[in-house]
């Protein structure tokens, strides 16, 4: 049983994985936490939704989420985000955070407009569950597993050994040497919020697919997970928050099988408030990171 | 006229929440989780007038106390915590305590309370709202309303100053606390039943934005915000999804263009039609 | 109508202006740094050397009657866009990436290059730098102050640089590890290589350089050849009495 459960919370981890990367990523090039981040696999998942309703077929379906997340996902940087970097000190934590929060409000209640504020079907499910040596499996949960798994290898590849990456860690470490080293700053971060978004949107969609419906104010769960686990893995670290992502899976796993399926979310709490006592710096700390 | 003084009671009771968020975020602690505080007191002066009988006259000063030891308590045991860090812990909180307070039996699990004394006279209602906001411009206008300020604005700058930064953070946050304990009593004892939900994201998400959009500059702002985003909806009639649009859409506007939120917009309007742009000018000065 | 053919200077500056607030900075800088010239400029701390070549990069706003690279106008391009158009700027303090290893900086440095330029360009950096060769994996952050001043130096040349602006090189290192940066900067100027440099180390930037002048609060008071300067007891009272 319990087993069972670690099993289920470590391949649930996966999606909470490609929530935290974005948030930590983000906060890396930018300093800012992007509130409104996980709201955007509410836009991806309910683009497909609204896509396969109006009988596009498969491909077109995931082109218009695309577009629909990043484009969303640009304007949020552009309107929100942006415009906290001319600030200093308070103002400068301040600003983004509430614009942030206010955007979210604003993708959230947009979404319950047109959908109805309710849990709404997902077009594409893979709800069978398969038997791996006595474990009993969701394949939609094992597929999520693994495209969340490929996506971090390959973005891990991306940051450590690409052009690209290399300049993402330049811009996180020292926007002001990058610069001067002919770095382009804004389309860095711009291209990164995209990079970012593309992952949320994913994760949307593969929400969806693994337990077959998706709603309007998801994304608040998963904001939270994404945040803590970033928050307990080593805020700028990929690494820490795959790790922190893991963990929060597999305490989520265990209070479910000892305490019940309520506890989940005092666990995650207690998780943060344990971690933060011990290491606050998180698990990993990063030098680069602020 | 019974309506309208169903949703002036309402925001006179949510606007007792939002002063005390109001000094907490004035000392620099992004509070994304303050419906938790808040059913401190809804459920303490609720469980003792259930369980014990008492009335609310005496449990609602005890419900008050719990809310500023438990408020000084999370400060204390946050402090290392800053801006981002302690937003998402509050927040997280916030989340976690629907779930946790539901398991708790004596005080109703996930059921919640019910059964609790009616105290729904609009007198003790208007009173705390005025002791809460005296309490709050005295704070806010003494040289512990400086210190506060400077808090919020620059720890180390403060700590430079001599302001005991950790004592001071703990004490508002707390004050800050009794003061939505104080609003989650009355809001028990008038509605005769509290909720784990009360303590979700949803109350915590709307008394940030009462005090964002009414303005985080001066004890006015989460008033004017309350008031204003309690009578806003009911004038227009529009659906709980429009409403949260616009509310979404005055962050941002916040946010971006009016740092003083609606509270500042309204006493700078004021100022230049009295004397022009000279003296707003001066007043930007003199709030500092 | 003919046009007389005389080469552009590789820097020129006319009329640069640079307030903080109501604080002027920079007031009225003109100047200018001949192909394969070494320039000086010499002042005391807080007489606006810093904030010139911020002003001439764009990393704060300034204000200028001409500022031209090689008779090309910079006015109003973005600073990111300064590196490919052949300014390798050394900033005070050195801004090296806090994360990156030495060989991701100069990958930085070179990253508009193909592989075959970029392998050659490594090995010169390499050459001039030997410390660099033996650190290529290390950390940047972890290292002495004079490795991190080659660095720095070596990551804009990588992309091969027709005018470097360099602020204080010797700042905060040994004497010894002095001689050796200098020793770079006096090879990189006989190869012909533009430079400007900004140093409160007068005496090492005068033997370097071929022509200086002298920034005192903000302006130019004095525009000379180096060995006079070097000479004159007013500047030896003012700028090498100590270093």
């Amino acid at each position: 049983m319990l087993l069972q459960q670690l099993l289920n919370g470590v391949l649930a981890s996966g999606i909470y994985a490609l929530f935290a990367v974005g948030f930590t990523m983000i906060f890396g090039i930018m300093g800012v936490l992007n509130m409104a981040h996980a709201d955007l696999a509410v836009v991806a998942a309910f683009a497909i939704v609204w896509a396969v309703s109006a009988g596009f077929t498969p491909l077109p379906a995931v082109l218009i989420a695309v577009v629909a997340t990043l484009g969303l996902a640009l304007v949020v940087e552009r309107l929100a985000m942006r415009p906290g970097r001319r600030f200093k000190g308070e103002a400068a934590i301040e600003m983004p955070l509430i614009a942030t929060i206010g955007a979210g409000m604003i993708i959230q209640n947009v979404a319950a407009l047109i959908f109805g504020n309710k849990v709404i079907f997902f077009p594409w499910q893979l709800p069978a569950f398969i038997n791996i040596g006595g474990f009993l499996v969701s394949q939609g949960l094992l597929i999520s597993a693994g495209v969340a798994l490929a996506l971090l290898v390959a973005l891990e590849i991306l940051v450590d050994r690409t052009s690209f990456g290399r300049q993402i860690r330049a811009v996180a470490q020292n926007p002001t040497a990058a610069k001067i080293m002919g770095i382009d700053t804004n389309l860095v971060i711009v291209a990164t919020v995209a990079l970012t978004a593309a992952i949320a949107g994913i994760a949307g969609g593969l929400v969806g697919l693994s337990y077959g419906f998706v709603a309007p104010m998801m994304g608040i769960p998963y904001a939270i997970k994404g945040l803590v686990a970033m928050i307990i893995g080593g805020v700028g670290s990929l690494r820490g928050a795959v790790l922190g992502a893991v963990l929060i899976g597999l305490v989520e796993a265990m209070a479910v099988t000892w305490l019940g399926s309520q506890v989940k979310d005092v666990a995650v709490f207690a998780v943060l408030l344990a971690v933060l006592a011990v290491k606050p710096g998180g698990l990993i700390a990063t030098p680069g990171a602020r | 006229m019974d309506f309208w003084l169903t949703v002036f009671l309402s925001a006179s009771i949510a606007a007792i929440a939002a002063i005390g968020l109001f000094l907490q975020i004035r000392s620099g602690q992004m509070n994304v989780g303050m419906a938790v505080f808040v059913g401190v007191g809804g459920y303490v002066s609720g469980a003792l007038g259930v369980h014990l009988g008492l009335p609310p006259a005496l449990t609602v000063p005890v419900a008050v106390a719990a809310g500023f030891l438990f408020g000084a308590a999370f400060s204390a045991l946050t402090l290392r915590l800053h801006h981002w860090f302690f937003a998402v812990t509050t927040l997280t909180l916030s989340v976690a305590a629907v779930s946790g307070v539901g398991r708790i039996g004596i005080i109703g699990g996930a059921l919640g309370l019910t059964g609790i004394p009616f105290l729904t006279h609009a007198v003790p209602i208007l009173a705390a709202l005025v002791v809460t906001f005296s309490l709050a411009w005295w704070i806010d206008r003494s040289t512990v309303g400086l210190a506060i300020r400077a808090t919020g604005d620059d720890e180390v700058l403060a700590q430079v100053f001599g302001v005991r930064v950790r004592l001071l953070r703990v004490l508002v946050f707390g004050i800050g606390s009794a003061m939505a304990a104080l609003s989650g009593a009355l809001h028990a004892h008038r509605f005769g039943v509290y909720q784990p939900s009360d303590l979700g994201f949803h109350t915590s998400l709307l008394l940030f934005v009462y005090v964002i959009v009414g303005g985080k500059t001066s004890v006015w702002g989460p008033l004017v915000g309350t008031f204003f985003l309690h009578l806003m909806p009911e004038l227009v009639k529009i659906s709980p999804e429009a409403e949260l649009i616009v509310f979404g859409l005055l962050m941002l506007l916040v946010a971006v263009a009016m740092p003083d939120g609606v509270a500042g917009a309204f006493s700078k309007g004021i100022q230049m039609l009295r004397g022009g742009r000279n003296r707003a000018g001066e007043a930007e000065i003199s709030k500092f | 109508m003919t046009t007389i053919e005389r080469e552009p200077a590789a820097l020129a500056v006319a009329g640069l202006e640079i307030a903080y607030g109501d604080t002027p900075a920079v007031r009225g800088v003109s100047l200018s740094v001949g192909k394969g010239e070494a320039v000086a400029v010499i002042g005391s701390n807080g007489a606006g050397k810093t904030s010139m070549l911020r002003g001439i990069t764009g990393l704060v706003a300034a204000r200028h009657e001409r500022l031209e690279l090689f008779g090309q106008s910079l006015a109003g391009l973005a600073t990111y866009r300064l590196h490919r158009l052949g300014i390798g700027y050394v900033p005070e303090g050195r801004e090296l990436f806090r994360g990156l290893s030495v060989e991701e900086e100069l990958q930085i440095g070179g990253r508009f290059l193909d592989r075959g330029a970029y392998t050659a360009r490594l090995d010169e950096a390499f050459e001039l730098f030997p410390r660099l060769k033996e650190r290529r994996t290390q950390i940047t952050r972890t290292m002495s102050g004079g490795e991190q001043q080659m660095l720095a130096i070596a990551r804009t040349l990588m992309a091969g640089p027709r005018l470097l602006l360099l602020d204080e090189p010797s700042l905060g290192l040994a004497p010894v590890i002095q001689d050796a940066v200098y020793g770079t900067l006096e090879a990189l100027r006989n190869r012909g290589l533009s430079m400007l440099i900004v140093e409160q180390n007068a005496f090492r930037a005068l033997r370097l350089a071929s022509r200086a002048y002298v920034l005192e609060l903000g302006q130019v008071t004095r525009e000379a050849p180096s060995a006079e300067l070097i000479d004159d007891p007013a500047i030896q009272a003012a700028y090498l009495g100590r270093h």
